[in-house]
């Protein structure tokens, strides 16, 4: 006998099950997570669930001056936050009508290509750890810590160094200090084919990643893909050269490009635009001594600063992706919208769960981790 | 052999086993530690984790197969060791074989499976089903450099194959008389401890650790003793039959120890291989290389 307001469950197939990657998951990256359905081993729903490092800062920004947000807005990418300091500046600067003095200029390329290095080492090795290549995840904590510490000496901070700010920059190089970059670029230049031989050149880890997460060229273009996760599926499109801020035109660079559009494919292009930020260095250090002059331009009073009225939409490229800040002025003494378009909204959310489906559970941590998503910029 | 001698043996060799086990743990995290640009863990730190894993207070159980199962882990094991001669100690070793030790070697995996199987978690339960993939894989090449090495030294007697190396010198050792049959067998005992490119069933970033998974306390402390066990076990068989077992206790540790270091520098220089292919690379590389030694070894 059954009770009348009885009614069956319904019972998916015994082999299909729900995993959840996250936000405690060695495979994910940050707190973050992705809610899969899998048949067997082979991913047949996937769902990109963010959240969980949620601050609200876009709103927070809207209640704080225009000059105390510098402090906020490192922390919407914390592998790589330097592009987000630069880029908020850009943006004050053009409503402000600010004209940044030339040795900011270098300095900001100074901060922001040890940035871009210190996130590729960065991701290297947390690419490498989802593959259990644990060595090259340790290496690539330990170079990193040493661009750290030029950060430190640059800025007081490590991590979060708040060192641009509308204007210029907030101070200058301690004595010394580009001998001890030259001797850093000296040392990764040495130490990268050690990475070649541990990683790069691994036959295990170039069978793991050939062919995992592939993306086409008009998938990426269709689904917002920027970055190296782009110019990996051939298409050469970098904002430094095509839509060139501070003095980027000034400095000879290439941009690396690979054509199989799958996760080896971004890391070569990652591990070829770390020798292009060596090159671009280099030339930066060859000349910042001979470029003099203020670090920033006259400011207002930051505490009664009321920005003229208007909207400013600066780019710049980040380790990430092209990082755009949308920001409008009513002319008060803060911003009255800010809106981030940073890259990993759309690599770890419409990429991931499109490109997650189809592929086996082993290669969900490693399509993540070779897109390069940071979590908080999508919890923006 | 008077009962309290072998009673003495019996408790002995499996501690023997768990203390050098823990030095050979300690030892492979040094040395992975230092390729890695880390200082390592203390000389005590392997005997502090299993302390402190089992001075915890046990929360929830998943019932009683799945502590049956975590004990057929360590129990198969103990019953490998007596086993396993080492110098100045023969246990069962005499009255056993190496087919008596390959099938205790098969109680940890089944009892692990036991176990993990209730705690009904889909990683631990994916785990399990990899680490049985696995064992099929490394089975096949082991099996036939078993085989291999009966065909040589014409029995399967542990003792008598030690003491026939040891009576011919080096040029009688396994790795001289069969150097193909020891090379596929050096890939399969590495192929059983799990560790890249191998390390299918543990993959934290695929599986969230796979069989650990809802392993806590005294549980995961019963893991960490396996694999002091297993890390030991598994380098006393490669040196007994192709290293010609310990003459003494210095020449035993010494033999036991590099078997160990090999297998924990090819870890640190490997990412992990995927399932199918390491069922592919192991029935394709070691599978070759040891039945091309069989033809070797049957020809002679």
């Amino acid at each position: 006998m059954r009770p009348e307001n009885y009614k069956s469950v319904e019972h998916p197939p015994s082999h299909e099950y729900e995993l959840n990657f996250g936000p405690n998951h060695p495979g994910i990256e940050g707190n973050y997570a992705l809610k899969v359905k899998l048949e067997g081993d082979v991913v047949t729903e996937a769902k990109a669930d963010g959240g969980y490092l949620h601050r609200g800062f876009e709103k927070l920004m809207e209640t704080r001056l225009w000059m105390q947000n510098i402090a906020l807005v490192p922390r919407i990418c914390v592998p790589d936050p330097v592009p987000m300091e630069v880029v908020y500046s850009l943006g004050v600067e053009e409503l402000g009508g600010l004209e940044v003095p030339a040795r900011a200029q270098w300095l900001r390329v100074l901060h922001l290509e040890l940035s871009r290095i210190a996130a590729h080492l960065f991701t290297f090795g947390g690419h490498a750890a989802t593959t259990g290549m644990y060595s090259n995840m340790f290496w690539g904590v330990t170079d990193r810590d040493y661009v750290l510490d030029l950060f430190e000496q640059m800025s007081g901070g490590r991590v979060y160094h708040m060192y641009n700010v509308p204007g210029g920059v907030r101070r200058d190089l301690p004595d010394g200090f580009l001998a001890r970059v030259s001797e850093l670029l000296d040392y990764l230049e040495r130490r990268l084919p050690q990475y070649d031989d541990l990683f790069f050149a691994n036959a295990v880890f170039i069978d793991r990643a050939r062919g995992t997460g592939t993306l086409t060229q008009e998938q990426a273009l269709s689904w917002g893909v920027t970055g190296p996760n782009l110019r990996a599926c051939g298409l050469s499109f970098d904002v430094r050269r095509d839509d060139p801020y501070l003095v980027y035109d000034q400095l000879e660079f290439d941009i690396p490009t690979e054509t199989a559009g799958d996760a080896l494919a971004r890391t070569l292009v990652r591990r070829a635009e770390l020798i292009q930020s060596i090159r671009i260095l280099r030339q930066v250090i060859a000349r910042l001594p001979g470029i003099d002059g203020p670090i920033r331009c006259p400011l207002p009073n930051p505490l009664a600063w009321n920005v003229p009225m208007g909207e400013a939409y600066p780019r710049v490229e980040s380790s990430k992706g092209e990082l755009c800040f949308y920001l409008v002025s009513t002319g008060g003494d803060r911003p009255h919208r800010v809106h981030v378009r940073g890259p990993s909204s759309m690599h770890a959310v419409q990429v991931l769960e499109r490109l997650s489906i189809g592929t086996r559970i082993e290669d969900v941590a490693q399509t993540m981790f070779s897109l390069d998503a940071c979590p908080p910029e999508v919890d923006r | 052999m008077e009962w309290y001698t072998l009673l003495i043996e019996f408790t002995l060799m499996p501690l023997v086993a768990f203390v050098v086990g823990l030095a050979m743990v300690l030892m492979m995290r040094r040395l992975r530690a230092r390729i890695e640009r880390r200082v390592g863990p203390p000389l005590l730190q392997p005997l502090y984790d299993v302390i402190k894993l089992y001075s915890k207070k046990t929360q929830i159980s998943h019932g009683a197969l799945h502590d049956l199962g975590i004990m057929m882990v360590i129990g198969g094991y103990i019953a490998a060791e007596v086993f396993l001669p080492v110098p100045g100690m023969m246990g069962m070793a005499r009255e056993g074989d190496l087919i008596t030790l390959i099938y205790l070697m098969m109680v940890p995996s089944l009892g692990l499976a036991l176990g993990v199987g209730q705690c009904a978690n889909p990683n631990g339960s994916i785990g399990i089903s990899r680490a049985l993939t696995s064992m099929l894989a490394y089975d096949v090449p082991f099996i036939i450099v078993v085989a291999g090495a009966i065909m040589v030294y014409g029995t399967s007697n542990l003792p008598t194959i030690i003491e026939m190396q040891q009576a011919g010198g080096v040029a009688a050792w396994g790795i001289s008389v069969m150097p193909l049959l020891a090379i596929a067998g050096l890939i399969s005992t590495h192929a059983m401890l799990a560790k890249e490119p191998f390390e299918v069933y543990v993959a934290p970033a695929e599986i969230a650790t796979g069989p650990m998974v809802e392993m806590s306390g005294k549980y995961l402390g019963a893991l960490f003793v396996m694999q002091c066990f297993q890390i030991y076990t598994v380098s006393v068989i490669f040196v007994t039959l192709f290293l010609g077992g310990g003459e003494n206790w210095l020449f035993f540790l010494l033999k036991i120890f590099a078997v160990a270091a090999i297998s924990s520098s090819v870890t640190v220089i490997f990412p992990r291989y995927k399932t199918d292919q390491v069922i592919r690379w192991l029935w394709k590389w070691p599978t070759g290389i040891a039945l091309l030694g069989l033809a070797m070894v049957m020809m002679k």
